[in-house]
């Protein structure tokens, strides 16, 4: 049942590299080309951003397991009376990571690297599925072990002879005998110093005796009784062998007691690390990913909700959610073809420079550029849909306003995010991303809960507000300076606000207590009257209100308006099409696919899927001219648990020969019943094979569905 | 089927699902683009395929690699090897129906997901069971990298279920008449006689139901006056050689009697019986 496909040597042409079959779907080469280019890039940059935030994130974690793996191994040889009386107790770093099983493999991975470039050189990673038996899991270490240090060290510490015996360790000699030989040998062989000098200082015993680091990757998966046995055995050989443990648990602490007894998780030592939550580590992501204006490439609503979901709902898991950006990037680099102007600013006006008559077709098609196009003057409208050069000025001034809408957009939904995440109930959301999607799907400003957290930022109190303000201010800050030519003056007018919001405060706080008695005199001049005066008109409460209330408010009316002209969503912009990515339904079909509704849906409504007119049914009847398969499995819809066999048949035979015009007492009865019998039995025979019936024994002649509904 | 091969390359495996075979539709895409490249067709379907054939074929013809291995991860680990330090070297996996009756086991499926996992190797399958995700937890996922294509082709499972004993012959225990024929021709003559005798009584009273069948020692007498047996002994052999074949049931009567019993239905018998005359 297999077979292999050998390129025959005369046939072989140079085989397509990867870049023709991108270029293949499309008509235009060259831009096509381009796209593709791009495409690379976004996606390598994709790589090695989230490779350094994984890092990032990582880093405490790590960190404290180093500093742990450190301490451990030089207690061991610091004082002589706790090293006895721990004598067999293995040293264990439990580490919680979430239930992203997916994402382990980084974070193992890097943890591996830092310890063997710090701390020793002897790391072994063993997974469950390899370890089935004690010995399994025995000879891997062994191999492992002796295979990362002769990997590691390249220097003239190891003989070429020993190397070569080294690697043909068969598995019969290995056991933790040969290993504690094998190490003493080393340790000993790579000591500079003479043994008598041995114990005498930290440094020197650190250096000649490095941990052994044995890493489980999937606690959970291991089978307990392998686990125990080697921990039992490991902690006869501490004194010798100075073995550590990390657990990788995705769980909870709690299962290292359920998967050892008590008289096995005496002998380790553990101490647990807390690894970063993953929702977490998504918002980073999207954080650095796409919500920034350097990264040209974004996702339109909808699909980031896709994405979203099925983190939220089904896996956890950030790499599944990094590939799906990717697929993201590449279907629009495939499928659109002026995305070709999708990215940075000055490549994006040169290649526009370069777009040819169709393209600029296709620009013209664009929905949201007609928009543009039907708010314009008649004559500039004529001269738009004729003039390719005037186009490309046209068009060159929106690519520089959508990257300006970028610019402008990040900083101020960061300043909203900071302003409504911490009012209660959260109304906007709690998380970044909720207010991104938030914003991306309607106007943000309609919403109820855009109202609700207005009204609550009215109520805040003093100090907190001014405290919200400067945080904001803190936020539009570096942007202003990193931003090479930021085209929002508006971000320094609220920064002057916020300034001078700081000065009165203090005079303000002095003078609030009088304000009952004074009402006017004590105002700071900053105020001009007439916005007081409007205050005091609104206010219908007996008491004034403060100037601090009427800041209070100019400072939100301001900051609804910065709302009101940067949060519009991407599709008010003309041309936005170019950046962003919005089939959310081929996402999610490619990500998350149901198989089983497809399948059920082919079934019981052929139509859909053959376009055929005669198939035109209502829901739940029967069409006869349906394929043999649909037919039978409707008629299965129609029965209990178990299925008699025959009167399928039968009204399976009455169907069909319903459909084929046929008189049931006609001559050729014979002839035709054998035809629809065959028919039936491979129609029953293909239905068991999607797994819909099996056979069964309970009863002749009957078969049991395994599905339910129907009826 | 561009687009499938740019997300192969891209490290993603292609999931075809739907209804129908889509048997014709991977050989299509096999013929239209794979003829360049080294390419293996796995049919998971097949009932006797195993996944040490699988990696066998891989180690053997595709990397030209004499020897055994001990186990299939010992295997896969050579075969990681092998594509890492070969990085030209690109091998296409086909596999027909991944959620095949061989292929189910959680150690097929996770070798095949190491394999997967490797950036050199590029798996195509197609599944129909509908309960297939379930073979898959979420590190398999993550190793298989799916991108799922569905492709509704209502064609019919020929090759499928040609290997799934469909279940309305099963189901009776009833034999086909093409296979029962098939049986008696490699028989001697004379065993055929023996046979034909039983089949003629039992279908003479077929209408009886008080029948349960014919006594040995009865059958024994009229195999003897058609010179057909010469001893208890050879009757007895012949009689358990249709017994292996499942041709005849023998049953206890309540007398202690062994009763013979032809395990076919009357129709068929019928028929088989006309056949022979034919002959």
């Amino acid at each position: 049942g297999c077979f292999v496909f050998k390129p025959s040597a005369k046939k072989k042409k140079k085989t397509l590299d990867l870049e023709s079959y991108f270029t293949d779907g499309c008509e235009d080469a060259r831009s096509s080309e381009l796209r593709f280019e791009l495409c690379q890039d976004l996606w390598d940059q994709i790589k090695t951003e989230t490779e350094i935030l994984q890092d990032e994130l990582n880093r405490k974690v790590l960190d404290s397991l180093l500093e742990f793996t450190k301490k451990c191994s030089s207690i061991r040889h610091h004082s002589d009376w706790t090293s006895q009386m721990r004598a067999s107790e293995i040293p264990t770093a439990a580490l919680i990571l979430g239930v992203n099983v997916t994402d382990h493999d980084m974070t193992f991975q890097s943890l591996s690297e830092l310890l063997q470039t710090s701390v020793t050189p002897h790391v072994v990673s063993v997974q469950a599925k390899e370890c089935g038996a004690l010995k399994h899991l025995m000879k891997k270490v062994l191999e492992r072990l002796m295979d990362t240090v002769v990997a590691v060290v390249d220097d003239d510490d190891d003989d070429e002879v020993e190397e070569e015996t080294e690697q043909h360790h068969r598995s019969v000699h290995c056991s933790l005998t040969t290993l504690c030989d094998w190490y003493s040998k080393k340790t000993k062989k790579s000591s500079s110093g003479t043994p008598g000098k041995k114990r005498s200082s930290l440094v020197v015993n650190e250096q000649q005796e490095p941990p052994v680091v044995i890493i489980f990757k999937d606690l959970e998966a291991f089978n307990p009784r392998v686990l125990q046995d080697f921990i039992l055995v490991c902690s006869r050989y501490v004194q010798r062998l100075p073995l550590m443990f990390i657990f990788g648990i995705a769980t909870a602490p709690s299962t290292i007691q359920h998967m050892l007894p008590h008289s096995v998780s005496s002998l380790l030592c553990i101490e647990l690390f807390q690894s970063l939550s993953c929702s977490q580590h998504l918002t980073t992501v999207i954080e650095k990913l796409i919500l920034t204006h350097s990264f040209p490439f974004k996702l339109n609503g909808k699909v980031m909700q896709v994405l979203v979901g099925i983190f939220l709902y089904h896996d956890f898991s950030v790499k599944n959610f990094i590939k799906g950006l990717q697929l993201a990037l590449l279907e629009h680099f495939y499928s659109q073809p002026l995305s070709v102007l999708c990215c940075r600013k000055e490549k994006a006006l040169l290649n526009l420079k370069h777009l040819r008559h169709d393209d600029l077709e296709r620009v013209r098609q664009l929905p949201s550029f007609r928009r543009f196009v039907e708010k314009q003057e008649i004559e500039e409208q004529e001269k738009l849909r004729t003039d390719d050069s005037h186009l490309k000025n046209v068009c060159q001034k929106l690519m520089k306003d959508l990257h300006k809408y970028h610019k402008c957009y990040y900083p101020i939904l960061r300043c909203l995010h900071t302003l409504t995440s911490s009012l209660p109930r959260y109304p906007l959301g709690k998380q970044i991303r909720e207010l991104h999607l938030n914003c991306l799907e309607k106007n943000v400003w309609e919403a109820e809960e855009y109202q609700s957290a207005v009204n609550l930022l009215k109520m805040l109190a003093k100090d907190e507000l001014i405290s919200l303000l400067q945080k904001c201010a803190e936020i539009l800050q570096p942007i202003r300076s990193t931003q090479m030519k930021s085209a929002c003056v508006q971000l320094e007018e609220l920064l002057s606000k916020f300034q001078q919001l700081d000065a009165p405060a203090t005079d303000q706080s002095t003078a609030s207590e009088e304000n009952f008695t004074s009402p006017v005199k004590n105002l700071p001049k900053k105020t001009d009257l007439f916005q007081l005066q409007k205050t005091l008109l609104e206010s219908r409460r007996s008491r004034k209100k403060s100037p601090f209330e009427a800041l209070r408010n100019e400072a939100l009316d301001f900051i609804d308006t910065l709302v009101k002209s940067h949060l519009s969503p991407p599709e008010s912009q003309p041309l936005y099409e170019v950046c962003y990515y919005s089939s959310s339904a081929a996402v999610r079909r490619h990500l998350n696919a149901t198989p089983r509704t497809s399948i059920q849906a082919a079934l019981s409504s052929p139509y859909h899927y053959l376009q055929n007119e005669s198939l035109k049914s209502d829901d739940g009847t029967v069409s006869n001219s349906a394929p043999d398969i649909c037919i039978a499995y409707k008629l299965h819809l129609e029965c209990g648990r178990l299925i008699n066999l025959y009167d399928w048949l039968e009204a399976y035979s009455t169907v069909v020969s319903a459909a084929e015009g046929t008189d049931p007492d006609s001559d050729g009865i014979g002839k035709v019943d054998e035809v629809k019998h065959a028919r039936f039995i491979r129609a029953v025979a293909e239905l068991e094979f999607l797994g819909f019936i099996k056979s069964t024994k309970q009863k002749t002649d009957h078969v049991a569905r395994l599905t339910w509904g129907g009826c | 089927f561009n687009k499938w091969m740019l997300q192969l390359r891209l490290g993603f495996s292609v999931l075809v699902y739907g209804l129908g075979s889509k048997k014709a539709l991977l050989e299509d895409f096999r013929v239209a683009h794979l003829s360049q490249e080294i390419h293996l067709v796995v049919n998971g379907f097949f009932p006797s395929i195993t996944l040490k054939a699988i990696l066998n074929s891989l180690t053997c013809e595709v990397l030209e690699h004499e020897g055994s291995f001990r186990t299939p991860s010992d295997q896969i680990q050579f075969i990681a090897q092998t594509l890492k330090g070969n990085p030209g070297l690109r091998v296409f996996l086909l596999i027909h129906n991944i959620d095949g009756q061989m292929l189910r086991g959680e150690k097929t499926q996770s070798a095949l997901g190491q394999l997967a996992s490797l950036p050199n190797l590029h798996l195509v399958a197609s599944i129909d069971h509908i309960n297939a995700p379930l073979v898959w937890d979420q590190f398999k996922q993550s190793q298989f990298n799916w991108l799922w294509w569905e492709c509704v082709t209502f064609q019919h499972y020929a090759e499928e279920t040609s290997y799934e004993n469909s279940l309305l012959v099963q189901q009776t225990g009833a034999l086909a008449l093409s296979s029962l024929t098939h049986v008696l021709r490699s028989l001697t003559p004379n065993a055929r006689g023996i046979f034909r005798l039983l089949v003629k009584f039992q279908l003479e009273n077929k209408d009886n139901p008080s029948y349960t069948g014919l006594s040995f020692q009865d059958f024994y007498q009229r195999c003897r006056e058609a010179f057909l047996v010469n001893s208890d002994l050879t009757l007895r052999t012949q009689l358990t050689e249709f017994r292996d074949h499942k041709l005849i049931r023998t049953r206890k009567g309540a007398d202690g009697v062994e009763y013979l019993n032809v395990a076919v239905d009357a129709n068929t018998l019928m028929d088989f019986l006309e056949n022979e005359k034919d002959e």
